[in-house]
């Protein structure tokens, strides 16, 4: 049965992530994929090898073995299997799965708040405050998102859950009301 | 010369009187041998005539009857058709009645039908036609809205509308 990219995501992440834990790596490793994330970003070229398949899997391997130099023994090797599993695909995910059990072991909410403007700090203070209320975190990691197409308001995203305060679903909710 | 008229007159007398014997005899001699001889013949010729005669009159009488009866007969069967024709012909005007009514209340029911349809798929396009316009309308206000919204929104509202959101979260917003 062939997996889909999500469930290859999780058991990968759960096995990077238990495997970290073990060897007390956590944060070198978190701190690795965060690395690596913004390696990707920045070099879309790297993504684009890593995901031919006309490129041979040794030649994927040496080429992470270069980049992973720096990076823990655990991040390395778990990259190498994947790479040898021809998994890299998939990587996004893993990353995704590894944040998400990494976040939840730090007992850290991680939120992806959209909006047109940026958040003062007094906001990100008062948001942070009544999230780690409503959902019982410690603390909360923020990812900002800058879009001017939601008009106004926020948009949340975490644990799954969108909560849309944005001006442009107001509208799209009133459009719906007038059609009627 | 009346000498001789006398002789040539008792001559002539003899004559007429043998001549009368001759004749008579000859005739009686003919009736004998007729009767000997052609009697029977002639007496059935005639009684065959008589009887074919009879025989015919009896016939034309038999005949007489028989075409009477016919007649009578012919009579009878030319009323019991003419009372045959007369029902057939009733039947079939009621019958016709009957199918006239039917197709007419046939007929006036699908044009009852035809009516309503029409009424509803009228009543139907014009629904639709409203809320084709609400839509329309709908969608224009919501594009000038956002038009009108991207750049009228001052950074001061921004802030407004983060900080509402702020207060709001967990009891104003939908979760999806």
């Amino acid at each position: 049965m062939k997996l889909d990219k999500y469930t290859v995501g999780k058991r990968y992440g759960k096995a990077l992530f238990e495997l970290a834990e073990e060897e007390q790596v956590l944060d070198s490793v978190f701190h690795d994929v965060q690395t690596l994330r913004e390696v990707i970003v920045d070099v879309p070229e790297l993504r684009l090898i890593l995901n031919n398949p006309n490129v041979p899997t040794v030649e994927k391997q040496q080429l992470l073995h270069s980049l992973l130099q720096e990076m823990e023994e655990v991040t390395r090797h778990s990259l190498l299997v994947i790479t040898e599993n021809h998994r890299l695909l998939e990587l996004p995910f893993i990353f995704d799965a590894f944040e998400e059990a990494y976040y939840e072991s730090k007992r850290i909410l991680k939120a992806t708040v959209t909006t047109v403007v940026p958040l003062t700090s007094k906001q990100k203070e008062q948001l942070s405050k009544k999230l780690i209320q409503q959902f019982g975190y410690e603390t909360v990691a923020f990812h900002e998102q800058i879009d001017s197409s939601i008009l106004g308001g926020v948009i949340l995203e975490m644990k799954h859950q969108i909560i849309d305060g944005s001006v442009k679903t107001r509208l799209e909710t009133l459009k719906k009301a007038l059609s009627k | 010369m009346l000498n001789q008229l006398v002789l040539l007159n008792a001559v002539g007398y003899q004559t007429t009187i043998s001549s009368i014997v001759v004749v008579t005899g000859s005739f009686v001699l003919l009736l004998v041998l007729i009767k000997k001889f052609a009697w029977e013949q002639i007496v059935e010729v005639f009684q065959k005539r008589a009887d074919q005669i009879n025989h015919d009159l009896d016939s034309a009488e038999e005949s007489r009857v028989k075409a009477k009866k016919h007649e009578e007969i012919m009579i009878q069967r030319l009323s019991a058709s003419q009372l045959e024709a007369a029902t057939i012909v009733k039947d079939a005007k009621q019958v016709g009645e009957f199918n006239r009514q039917v197709i007419l209340d046939e007929t006036k029911e699908e044009v009852a039908r035809m009516k309503e349809k029409a009424q509803a798929a009228l009543l139907n396009e014009k629904e639709q036609a409203l809320v084709e316009v609400k839509q329309q309308v709908a969608q224009l206000s919501i594009q000038l809205a956002e038009k009108i919204l991207s750049h009228e929104l001052s950074l001061e509202n921004q802030e407004m509308l983060i900080d509402q959101y702020i207060d709001g979260l967990g009891s104003d917003y939908e979760t999806r």
